[in-house]
């Protein structure tokens, strides 16, 4: 079979959550001659496009986007050697958490995945992060964005010394920020001096996608 | 009409969920994380109070002494029952007020092959809930007149706090592994059923519990309907008293269910979900509590005492005719808001443009 077989089987498997299909299959898309980045743009991409598509038609809800993001990243980690450094960074590279103090992390959950599928490489930091570890993330990644979430109204204050962070050591400049959950409102995201506040996993795609792309300031 | 002379909180209580005539709508509330406000005052750290029966009693007492509420909740926090089944807790610092809540560090099943050596837990002994039970067993003997609602976390959410990944890896094996998903939730459901007996046997008069990760935009209604209602239906048919019910987020989707399917005494509403439309469509056939706004910032509870007022009132008004109604939050009162809003909320006669015979509305259908 050639390499085009193969993609196409590989988006099946990432579609169905199959990670260890996925990562044969990558392994013997590289090994037919595919390269990383054709896997990624011709398999891996279009896979999670229609996984997203379903989530948005309600054919799919998180535990089948979970088991399709794994299975991406189980291709995803076996061709990413073969990617130039612009390339690992897809259409864009995001440092993505929940904020110090909260470990509830559904929506972060759902926004990663969301942006996976439309190509933006994710750093998950994970949940109940610490200030310093944003920052040092932000500084040793050098991502695009930054997206910070949390559900309750206590650690909304963690967003903002996170921003503060930012500034201490001159990293502000450096990365857009992004400011989501259940509390957060447009009125606390000016008064923290976050650049964006997004309701909903579409709107963080949205905002991600006009910001890589030079359409936002 | 309402009772001449007042009655007390369990008499009221009692009215409002089978839709009799309470003399004013009661004031019911998931009380949890504002104990902070309690502790500090006490001088006591999360860990003293969760661990030692007096401290946690002076600090669960004041829901009813301090802040007028018509019931007394516990446990506060939401580890019990995976600490009972072996997870390890430590208090950690959460911003925004210095709270040390437990949080489940070291899950106490991390291969999913080991489920087969876990049983379910002795509540006389196990982790807190002895403590618990030494709680209510004091408040039933110094306040009868007073509910008790016990708590249990909703199946799903115990699971997160026993097997290890929390809802990341529940909603991985919803979808790689439901026969897995199905035998934990299962073990867990029963220590719920033991754990809410218990409680029950020492003084509890309700059982109340909450879904709080398998919200709308995570799981669809197939995946609640086989992952959420069975459970809770099992835990309602066998304590034997008032179930209550709390969705988080919008539970629209999934009231359908909720309502026919689990068939709880009463549902307590965030704030997404629309009263009004909650009440018309389902007021005939449970009671309902909610919803004065708490889960955002800019809610009427973060505003003034006047904003709180305002919209109880206007949750009042929704929600009281034809009694079946009782007064709560959107979700449960933490620490991040003005207690003396929650304080304001039991004196009707202080709503803006309200009058005696106001308060006395709440009549049966």
């Amino acid at each position: 079979m050639g390499s085009g077989g193969l993609l196409q089987q590989l988006v099946e498997a990432v579609v169905v959550g199959n990670g260890a299909a996925a990562e044969s299959l990558a392994a013997g898309a590289l090994a037919e001659g595919a390269g990383a980045y054709q896997i990624i743009e011709e398999a891996l991409i279009p896979a999670m496009n229609i996984v997203s598509g379903k989530y948005d038609r309600k054919e799919y809800y998180l535990p089948q986007m979970l088991i399709s993001s794994d299975a991406f990243y189980a291709a995803f980690n076996k061709v990413k050697g073969g990617l130039s450094s612009e390339q690992a960074k897809g259409k864009g590279k995001v440092v993505i958490g929940v904020v110090e103090g909260d470990i509830h992390d559904i929506g972060k959950n759902l926004v990663k995945t969301v942006l996976e599928a439309n190509g933006f490489i994710c750093v998950d930091m994970g949940r109940d992060v610490p200030i310093e570890d944003y920052l040092d993330a932000v500084a040793e990644q050098t991502p695009d964005l930054l997206m910070l979430s949390t559900l309750m109204t206590p650690t909304m204050l963690s967003m903002k010394r996170t921003l503060d962070g930012l500034v201490e050591d001159g990293l502000r400049d450096s990365v857009m920020v992004a400011v989501g959950g259940g509390p957060i409102s447009e009125e606390f995201r000016k008064k923290i001096g976050a650049d964006f506040y997004g309701d909903n996993e579409k709107m963080a795609l949205a905002w991600a996608n006009e910001t890589v792309n030079g359409k936002v300031a | 009409m309402s009772a001449a002379v007042p009655m007390t909180p369990i008499e009221r209580v009692v009215a409002a969920l089978t839709f009799q005539t309470p003399d004013r709508v009661p004031v019911a509330l998931y009380f949890q994380s504002g104990v902070q406000h309690d502790l500090v005052e006490m001088d006591y750290t999360w860990e003293e109070a969760l661990n030692h029966p007096r401290k946690l009693y002076q600090a669960v007492e004041r829901q009813y002494t301090v802040y007028g509420a018509d019931n007394f909740f516990l446990p506060v926090d939401f580890r019990v029952e995976g600490e009972a089944l072996g997870s390890k807790v430590e208090y950690r610092l959460k911003t925004g007020g210095g709270m040390r809540m437990a949080w489940v560090t070291d899950w106490a099943l991390k291969d999913k092959k080991d489920i087969d050596k876990f049983d379910v837990p002795d509540p006389s002994n196990a982790g807190r809930m002895p403590v618990i039970l030494e709680v209510i067993r004091r408040l039933k003997a110094k306040y009868p007149e007073v509910p008790i609602v016990g708590f249990v976390n909703g199946p799903p959410d115990t699971m997160t706090d026993f097997y290890q990944g929390h809802f990341r890896q529940l909603f991985v094996e919803m979808a790689a592994d439901p026969k897995f998903v199905h035998e934990v939730l299962e073990l867990v459901t029963q220590s719920a059923v033991v754990f809410a007996k218990a409680m029950i046997e020492a003084g509890a008069v309700a059982i109340a519990t909450v879904e709080g990760g398998m919200i709308d935009e995570a799981v669809s209604p197939a995946q609640y309907s086989e992952f959420v209602v069975p459970y809770h239906r099992k835990i309602r048919d066998a304590i034997g008293v008032p179930y209550i019910y709390h969705q988080c987020e919008n539970a629209t989707p999934f009231l359908d269910l909720i309502v026919d399917e689990i068939q709880p005494a009463c549902v307590a509403f965030h704030d997404s979900v629309d009263l009004r439309w909650a009440k018309e469509r389902y007021g005939s056939k449970v009671a309902l509590a909610g919803n004065v706004g708490i889960s955002k910032a800019g809610a009427p509870f973060y505003g003034t005492r006047e904003e709180v007022l305002a919209a109880a009132k206007e949750c009042l008004e929704i929600g009281m005719p034809g009694s079946g109604y009782l007064l709560s939050a959107g979700c449960e009162v933490h620490h991040g808001i003005p207690m003396e809003h929650v304080s304001a909320l039991n004196r009707p006669l202080k709503y803006p443009g309200w009058s005696p015979s106001d308060v006395l509305r709440c009549s049966a259908a």
